[in-house]
Parts: structure tokens; C-alpha cells; sequence
């Protein structure tokens, strides 16, 4: 009871705090920290698989890059209904429907040909996010990486909330089976390591020619955050002027 | 009467076209600086340090570092004197050219293609570009924020798939000035100088 009362207190904070305002780092030290220890992770085990999978054929990554962002569908097709996107809900449902079909498994997308165009997925923390809850505190969290209360928060939703989740090791009464939960595993390792494959260059060179790597990657975390949840740039056009 | 309407006609002509003029001036600025940087990426007679100093002293033309030295700042450049500011902008230009070549020189096989432009002020225009990698096709969105400063077209920002990089450099320093002041900034900009 306690847990849900913090709970709520958390996201009511959250909910005041204006969406643009600058998100406070409220444990810095201890994100710091938490940070090195996943970067050092990223280092030893996530980069040089990372790596070893960037060398796949052209066909392959881009095989698999479809196949993971078709079963996020099932994750962005309840945000869109959410966020009253129903032309988006309709257009995912039909691309989530044919692809996994004709596509088979989402391997190809035959659903562009037939003018069901790609948008950029929704979560739960970006629903949150327009509904007007406020980021709350930015922290890293160790091997999930930087976020903030409101994104924690639509994490579990996106992990307890998502149908992929529940048929393979939420209820297996379901598929009752251990290979249905080790897919799911699977499914979201090789989603990471196919992510983190299309970003060894930016990352490297951001590392190296950062002067506090944790502060660049903190403030492209929290802007790109902003731009999905606006779905738009959120950049504040007056800093511009008076650089006198 | 009709007099009158000819010249509200032609008037509006100029005007919309010195408007649709400054738009068009920033996407050929943005076609040309491009071009340029790719000449030198991709010129085999050049060894690597020279090419470096050739991307350098292109980005400290193209670019406005003294805005964007400011802009980095932030509010902190309201707390210190004419002198440290002074110093902060040639760090900073230093910094900044070796940062930008740097990055430049890992990108050889691009194609940038312009997608339109959009005039926000009467001396700033956002220039919208695709990047397209010539190896997997993928493409990338990047935005120019360019401004017009002294009667020249200079770029104060890149907006790299909805990321601002002037953005990030300006929350990146103002990270550093909260931990270690605004000395600590300057001393790890010289380390970074010296190091690169």
C-alpha cells in the first residue's frame, strides 16, 4: 500500500512539473557511477557483439530490424488509442497485420507497398508524457540506462502491458512453454544489440569528442525524449536571439 | 486605381522574392559548404593531417563559433568578465574546429540532398536536408539553423535527427560550470585542445 501511495505521490510530482522545463538530475553522483558501470558493460560484452553483428549481410540486418520493430507494434498500437492517434492506430494495426502475415514474421514489409507508411513507434512513457505528466528526475538505472521517474514508470508498462510479453512469460498458460519465454528473451537481446549495431559509430565519436560524456548523453536522452513525446523538434527558438 | 494595384503588385513580387532570395541564398550555402567538405574528405592527395586543417579552417569559415561560443555559455556568460569571455571564445573556436573536423572525417560516403527550407526571422533560416549513406541507404535528417551575421550566411547549429548540437554542447557545459565552475570548463576544453 505504502509502495503505491510513493507511487502516486511521484507521478502527481511528475504531473506538475512542466514538460519543457529543464528535468533535474536528481542523483548525479550515483547516476555517474551507475553510468560508468554500463558503459564499461556496453564495453566488455553489448559493443563486441554489437560489432560482430554490424558484419551480417545488408538483407539480414535489415530482416531483423523489421521483425523487431513489427512486434513493437504491439506496444505502439495501444499508445496511439491511447494518445487519440486513431489514423496512426489504423495504419499500425494494418502494418502489424500484413507484415506479420505476408511479411512473414515482419521479415519484409509488404505493407509499404500498399501505402501503410512507417511512423515512429509510441510507449507508455510517451503517453504519460501527453497527458501532461513532467519527467520528474532524470537517473540511469544500471544495465537499462538513462530515464527518468516518468519513463521508469512507462518502461514497466512496457513490459508488463505488452501482449508479446504476456503470451510468452507473463502467463504461460498461454503457450506453456520455457521456449516461449526464452523467444521473448531473445527477441529483446537481439533488438538491442541490432540498436546498438546502427549507433557504433555515433556513439564512439561521441565519446571522443565529448568533454563529459555522461552530460551529452543525458541531454540527447531528455531531447529526444521531448521530440517524441511533441513529435516534433522542442527546441526553444528565443536562445537564439541576443547573443550579443 | 489601377496604378495603385500594380504597385502593391509589384512591390509584393520584390518582396516575396528578396524573401524566397534569402532562402534559396541559405540552401546554396548549405549545398556549397557540404560540397566543399566532401572535396577535401575525399581528395586521396591529401594526407589526413592535412586534411584535418583543411576541415578545420573550413568550419571556422562556415560556421559562426563566436554565436555559438555564446550560445554554449548560456546564462554563465552574463556572470563573467569581457576578459574570460574573451579567452572562452578562442577555446572554445579551437575546440570546436577540432571537434567538428573530426567527426567530419568519419563520413565519406554521403549523399546530402536539400528537402526545403523555412524562414524564421528576419536574419534566420532553417535549412532541411536529408543525408543519405550511399553503403545501406539509410538516411539521416538534418536541419541547418543558419543565420545571416555581418551580411554573411554563417551556421550556428546542426540538427541532426531532432537532436540540436549546439543544444547538447550547451547542456554539456553547463553541467561541467555546475560541478567545477566555470574555470574547470576552461580547463578541461585546453585539456581536450591539447589531447586532439
Amino acid at each position: 500500500m505504502k509502495i503505491i501511495k510513493t507511487f502516486l505521490l511521484i507521478i502527481l510530482f511528475s504531473a506538475n512539473s512542466h514538460l519543457n522545463a529543464a528535468t533535474k538530475d536528481c542523483f548525479e553522483k550515483v547516476n555517474r557511477v551507475t553510468f560508468a558501470f554500463n558503459n564499461e558493460l556496453d564495453k566488455a560484452i553489448i559493443k563486441p557483439i554489437a560489432t560482430g553483428y554490424s558484419y551480417l549481410p545488408n538483407p539480414v540486418k535489415s530482416g531483423i530490424n523489421n521483425a523487431t520493430s513489427n512486434i513493437l507494434y504491439l506496444i505502439t498500437i495501444p499508445n496511439d488509442f491511447l494518445q487519440g492517434s486513431f489514423s496512426n492506430a489504423i495504419n499500425n494495426t494494418g502494418r502489424f497485420l500484413v507484415n506479420s502475415t505476408l511479411g512473414i514474421l515482419g521479415i519484409f514489409d509488404p505493407a509499404k507497398k500498399l501505402g501503410l507508411k512507417k511512423i515512429d513507434h509510441e510507449d507508455y512513457g510517451q503517453t504519460l508524457g501527453k497527458w501532461g505528466f513532467g519527467p520528474g528526475c532524470y537517473f540511469v538505472l544500471p544495465l537499462f540506462g538513462p530515464t527518468t521517474v516518468r519513463d521508469t514508470i512507462g518502461k514497466a508498462g512496457n513490459i508488463f502491458l505488452d501482449p508479446f510479453y504476456m503470451m510468452t512469460v507473463g502467463n504461460k498458460e498461454i503457450l506453456n512453454s520455457d521456449f516461449a519465454e526464452r523467444v521473448y528473451y531473445i527477441e529483446k537481446g537481439t533488438d538491442l544489440i541490432n540498436y546498438r549495431s546502427q549507433n557504433l559509430k555515433n556513439l564512439e565519436n561521441l565519446e571522443k569528442n565529448s568533454v563529459d560524456y555522461y552530460s551529452t548523453i543525458r541531454s540527447l536522452y531528455l531531447q529526444r525524449r521531448e521530440n517524441l513525446i511533441s513529435n516534433n523538434i522542442s527546441d526553444n527558438e528565443k536562445d537564439w536571439k541576443d547573443l550579443k | 486605381m489601377k496604378n495603385i494595384i500594380k504597385f502593391i503588385f509589384v512591390i509584393s513580387f520584390i518582396f516575396n522574392q528578396s524573401v524566397f532570395a534569402f532562402e534559396k541564398d541559405a540552401e546554396n550555402f548549405i549545398i556549397k559548404t557540404t560540397s566543399d567538405a566532401k572535396n577535401i574528405i575525399l581528395n586521396k592527395s591529401l594526407d589526413q593531417k592535412v586534411k584535418r586543417k583543411k576541415l578545420e579552417d573550413l568550419a571556422i569559415k562556415v560556421v559562426d563559433t563566436e554565436g555559438l561560443a555564446k550560445y554554449t555559455l548560456g546564462e554563465e556568460r552574463k556572470k563573467i568578465t569581457e576578459k574570460q569571455l574573451a579567452e572562452y571564445i578562442n577555446i572554445f573556436k579551437i575546440f570546436f574546429s577540432k571537434n567538428l573536423s573530426s567527426k567530419l572525417n568519419d563520413y565519406s560516403d554521403q549523399e546530402v540532398s536539400i528537402s526545403g527550407s523555412k524562414k524564421i526571422s528576419e536574419n534566420y533560416v532553417l535549412v532541411s536536408s536529408k543525408i543519405i549513406s550511399k553503403k545501406d541507404k539509410q538516411e539521416i535528417i538534418v536541419d541547418w539553423r543558419i543565420f545571416l551575421v555581418n551580411n554573411k550566411l554563417v551556421i550556428r547549429d546542426l540538427v541532426v535527427e531532432g537532436l540540436s548540437l549546439a543544444r547538447t554542447q550547451k547542456e554539456e557545459f553547463a553541467s561541467i560550470i555546475a560541478n567545477k565552475g566555470f574555470d574547470g570548463l576552461i580547463q578541461n576544453l585546453k585539456d581536450f585542445n591539447s589531447k586532439n
